[in-house]
């Protein structure tokens, strides 16, 4: 199987592409919409630090909003979002001003304690009920984000993680399509062994 | 609140690692990949890696080196050595480092700290505070550059105000000797701002739960895990054993 980086042009994609070499995976960074059209089968991650407003704009200018939709519920596909990359795959964020895919109905919101900012360092990170997960789970897993998922939908929850009095969801799930709000490419051999468990039990 | 980080601090000259005492007396350990990848393989929780030499030789740190450690490294890591502009950083997030430490440069430049923030986000940058003593608990750097004395609670205040995201704490005089950490001035300067300190300078395996009681988010160690029998592992088992809500289950 295949594996593909969208370039949204925001941020360094080298330490996700190191992390899928680790698992076997070569990845083919893909920067526009056509490139993207033109698979067939294949994992393809959104990843991302930086404003959610830049990267939906970066979605439409780049083309790849169209073909990513049409890759939801296709079983040749596996889309996975990181960080940003799982919140590009809600409706809204309260950081910015824009157009997230809706594949996950919900917003992206602040912690609800204002006094808190930025999750950033080792937290863990637990399953929720009714979804198949990793055997390996809880684990602690990185995190750098400031703003988290709220999805509509109680069934696209799949990973919850908790920051002083606030449990947020860190992990949501849509048929073919995974985001996770933590960062694997950081998260040493947790991070390696989730890459490898989706890739596996993408179809699961 | 996330786990309490273990940290090995990891200095360099160029591309050679090297360890000191007080700032100073440098020597040898090894190449900069060779004990980046060691460090790496611990499972630790995160690295911190400085060129000493940078700032005073009016160089950066090097990305070409930096970008060759990121390709070996799958946790996060902290750079610094001669961060001078917002420019000097860009090459090194390009380079893969996830974090970038200020070590001198916020002291001449304050401005530098809101422009790194803003553009990097908070959370990548890290500033240094290098107290002189636990007699003495002033920055030695400002002393140096303007001839005042500026308390480590006034510096680390003034790092928040200008939207750094954590501090690294030094203690001069006990750099590099393993006698243990100024806890109280670890204490001092956790009562004064908000943001996470990684207290470094002088751990030894006592150090890391007495500084997280004081306040450290994060213990930085360089001679303990460079020249002793002590491993993070044994660190973190220990500290998981007493309580501590350390990272465990690391494989």
């Amino acid at each position: 199987m295949d594996s593909y980086i969208l370039d949204l042009g925001l941020n360094n994609l080298a330490s996700v592409s190191n992390a899928l070499s680790r698992i076997g995976r070569q990845p083919i960074q893909i920067s526009s919409g056509a490139q993207l059209e033109d698979l067939s089968q294949g994992i393809v991650v959104l990843p991302g630090t930086g404003n959610f407003g830049a990267a939906c704009q970066s979605l439409d200018s780049r083309g790849f909003r169209q073909p990513l939709l049409q890759m939801v519920g296709n079983s040749n596909f596996t889309l996975l979002g990181i960080c940003l990359g799982m919140q590009l795959l809600l409706d809204e964020s309260h950081e910015a001003e824009g157009r997230g895919l809706g594949i996950i109905g919900g917003d992206v919101a602040t912690w609800s304690n204002s006094s808190l900012k930025t999750h950033i360092g080792w937290s863990q990170v637990t399953p929720v009920g009714g979804h198949k997960v990793s055997p390996d789970l809880p684990e602690d897993f990185y995190f750098v984000h400031s703003f988290h998922c709220r999805p509509k939908e109680e069934q696209s929850i799949w990973l919850r993680s908790q920051f002083h009095q606030e449990n947020f969801v860190s992990g949501v799930r849509f048929e073919n399509v995974f985001g996770v709000q933590f960062h694997p490419e950081k998260s040493s051999g947790a991070g390696q062994r989730l890459l490898e468990w989706i890739v596996r039990n993408r179809n699961a | 609140m996330p786990r309490l980080r273990i940290i090995p601090t990891i200095l360099l000259r160029g591309s050679t690692a090297v360890k000191g005492q007080g700032f100073d007396n440098w020597r040898v350990v090894g190449t900069a990949q060779a004990v980046a990848t060691l460090h790496g393989s611990r499972k630790v929780d995160e690295l911190v890696i400085l060129d000493v030499g940078a700032s005073s030789d009016g160089r950066l740190i090097s990305p070409r080196l930096i970008n060759s450690l990121a390709s070996r490294l799958s946790i996060p890591f902290a750079v610094g050595g001669g961060i001078g502009s917002v420019a000097d950083a860009a090459k090194l997030f390009e380079a893969g480092a996830d974090k970038i430490i200020i070590g001198n440069a916020w002291r001449s430049n304050s401005e530098l700290i809101s422009q790194l923030s803003n553009t990097f986000g908070s959370q990548s940058v890290c500033c240094t505070i290098d107290s002189i003593s636990p007699d003495q608990r002033v920055d030695s750097t400002w002393k140096k550059m303007f001839g005042e004395n500026l308390k480590i609670q006034k510096a680390g205040q003034r790092l928040q105000d200008f939207g750094a995201g954590e501090i690294l704490f030094n203690t001069v005089s006990l750099d590099g000797k393993m006698l243990g950490m100024d806890y109280e001035g670890i204490h001092a300067l956790a009562e004064a701002v908000d943001i996470p300190i990684i207290a470094s300078s002088g751990a030894n395996k006592e150090s890391f739960a007495l500084a997280y009681d004081a306040g450290a988010s994060a213990v930085g160690a360089g001679a303990l895990f460079q020249f002793t029998e002590v491993a993070p592992s044994t660190i973190r088992n220990e500290l998981a054993a007493a309580g501590y809500d350390v990272r465990q289950k690391i494989v």
